[in-house]
């Protein structure tokens, strides 16, 4: 039996004899309070152990509001994690066994890391993703907040495994992290679209243009020119003017965009 | 009686090209209100306009002095309000009290002891302690819709929005519902969309049928009641063109438009009321 256990039977049958907790002066206290006391414990005792992820974000350091918002994200699944890696290893793949060098062999990859994270976005927030959006947006705490801790959740969580996938990658330097910049970009601006659209679509938009327009640069230069300076000054910058963008429409972010039922 | 008053002036709320939601003036003043009306009538539509889910296009809402349009006074009324939508709105790879505890954290209610002595509290109220561990998923339908009641009570808000809240209870369910409604209706305003009229008759002081988005009546349940009175009878078989139930072996109550000759005039109830009113659907 566990000390919990042991503390449970004791006050199983403390509540039964109130006597037990009756003062030196052999008053019994007031019930109202014991039975308070009673239902706090009881709570404590009840409360199943929070799940492996929520101990390891208060160990981070996480606030504790914030834990269950990260926790609740739609798009941590074991699925979501899967497919991300399995990405990676089609990506890694391809760099392994591409033709040329240097970043011209990972562009592949370059052009792939930064679709994940802008599909994780797609699957952290809104009606059609998150059974509570509707309840969440009934709740005092406003839509902008709640969108931008699963957003970081995702992009952190995502990031972090490409990185480690970043250190696979055959060659490249220090271009075969030339993905971060332009991925944060492209969160960026799905995110602020994501105020006015379902953020499946903006997720769906962005990404297709990003691969069109890498396409596009590779045809007309080189593979790797569109993981350059000049893109990465473009990306700073790109996101610098999303993220405006994304606190300027936050309001759109606290209603409910076109309900079905009627 | 508590709980804010809600007074809607006027409102208009399209949704899509071919449904207009319009509703008079009426007030809520504490107590519970019954929003009736068959499916597609606009019942939900008005129920996210009074939850602040939705802006009206044109009118207005009041909650007390709040006006929902201003985002510092829509969050003020969020603070008060418990919504329960008509999905229920529960992610089923998630446990109960898990759950509890993050629709806790989006009430903003804080330290993570409080939030575990309010679901221990909401869920005791609902009868779902003994779940509290399990996954979403496993429970059953009837389960499923006093979780979602449940998270609505967390915070102990003087607003409480239902929609629907009895459907997929069974009998012994709903009435366990309906008296913890009836307790919380001492201390909130409560405005429930239900098709359980006769079951929440006794819990609401007022009641607004809403009939094709127009706002057909607005009154007491007895005033409802009383809309069909004369319109009523009970008899051995069941009469054509009127709506018959089984109240006993070969005994058949009818709402109509006129009792046939020989059958026996019934006192009305709040459902007969609202079948005569909205045209027998």
């Amino acid at each position: 039996m566990t000390s919990l256990e042991d503390l449970e039977v004791a006050l199983t049958r403390a509540a039964d004899r109130p006597r037990f907790m009756a003062g030196p002066d052999h008053e019994v206290v007031d019930q109202g309070r014991l039975a308070a006391n009673f239902s706090a414990i009881e709570a404590e005792l009840d409360a199943p152990r929070p799940s492996l992820l929520a101990r390891f974000l208060k160990r981070l350091g996480v606030e504790d509001r914030i834990v269950p918002l990260v926790t609740a994200t739609p798009a941590l699944r074991r699925s979501w994690i899967l497919a991300v890696m399995v990405a990676m290893l089609f990506a890694l793949n391809a760099a392994s066994s591409a033709a040329g060098s240097g970043t011209d062999r990972i562009v592949v990859f370059l052009t792939v890391a930064p679709l994940v994270p802008i599909l994780g976005v797609a699957l952290a927030f809104g009606p059609a993703v998150d059974p509570t959006h509707e309840v969440s947006i009934a709740a005092p705490m406003d839509g902008f907040r709640l969108f931008l801790v699963r957003a970081i959740t995702v992009f952190t969580s995502s990031t972090a495994m490409l990185l480690v996938g970043s250190l696979l990658v055959p060659t490249g330097g220090a271009a075969r992290i030339g993905w971060l910049l332009p991925a944060l970009a492209t969160t960026s601006i799905t995110m602020a679209l994501s105020t006015r659209i379902d953020p499946r679509m903006a997720a769906g938009g962005v990404g297709s243009l990003w691969v069109i327009v890498v396409v596009f640069v590779s045809q007309t230069a080189t593979p790797s020119a569109m993981f350059g300076p000049v893109t990465q000054v473009l990306s700073v910058g790109a996101t610098i003017a999303a993220a405006v963008m994304f606190i300027r429409e936050r309001r759109h972010l606290d209603e409910l965009s076109a309900p079905e039922e009627r | 009686m508590s709980g804010p008053t809600i007074t809607v002036t006027s409102l208009t709320q399209r949704h899509g090209i071919s449904f207009t939601l319009r509703v008079d003036s009426f007030v809520s003043a504490g107590g519970a209100t019954a929003i009736l009306g068959p499916n597609g009538s606009g019942k939900t539509t008005l129920l996210r306009l009074l939850a602040t889910l939705t802006q009206p296009e044109t009118g207005s809402i009041r909650v007390d002095v709040l006006d929902p349009t201003v985002p510092v006074e829509r969050t003020a009324i969020r603070r008060r309000l418990g919504y329960v939508a008509q999905s229920n709105g529960l992610p089923d790879r998630m446990r109960v009290s898990e759950f509890c505890d993050y629709v806790g954290a989006l009430k903003e209610i804080g330290p993570d002891r409080l939030r575990r002595r309010w679901s221990a509290w909401a869920l005791d109220r609902v009868g779902l302690t003994g779940v509290a561990g399990d996954r979403i998923r496993t429970l059953s339908g009837g389960m499923r819709r006093r979780l979602a009641i449940a998270q609505a009570l967390l915070g102990g808000p003087d607003l409480l929005v239902l929609d629907e809240p009895l459907a997929s209870l069974d009998a012994e369910q709903r009435g366990e519902i309906t008296g913890l409604l009836a307790m919380l209706a001492a201390d909130a305003n409560i405005i429930v969309a239900t098709h359980h009229a006769d079951e929440l008759a006794s819990v609401c002081g007022r009641v607004v049928v809403l009939n094709g988005g127009r706002m057909a009546f607005v009154g007491s349940p007895a005033e409802l009641a009383s809309l069909a009175e004369g319109h009523v009878w009970e008899t051995g078989i069941p009469t054509d063109g009127a709506i018959c139930r089984a109240v006993g072996p070969g005994r058949f109550h009818c709402v109509g438009v006129s009792p046939p000759p020989g059958a026996e005039t019934a006192r009305p109830s709040v459902a007969d009321g609202y079948l005569t009113l909205v045209g027998h659907h």
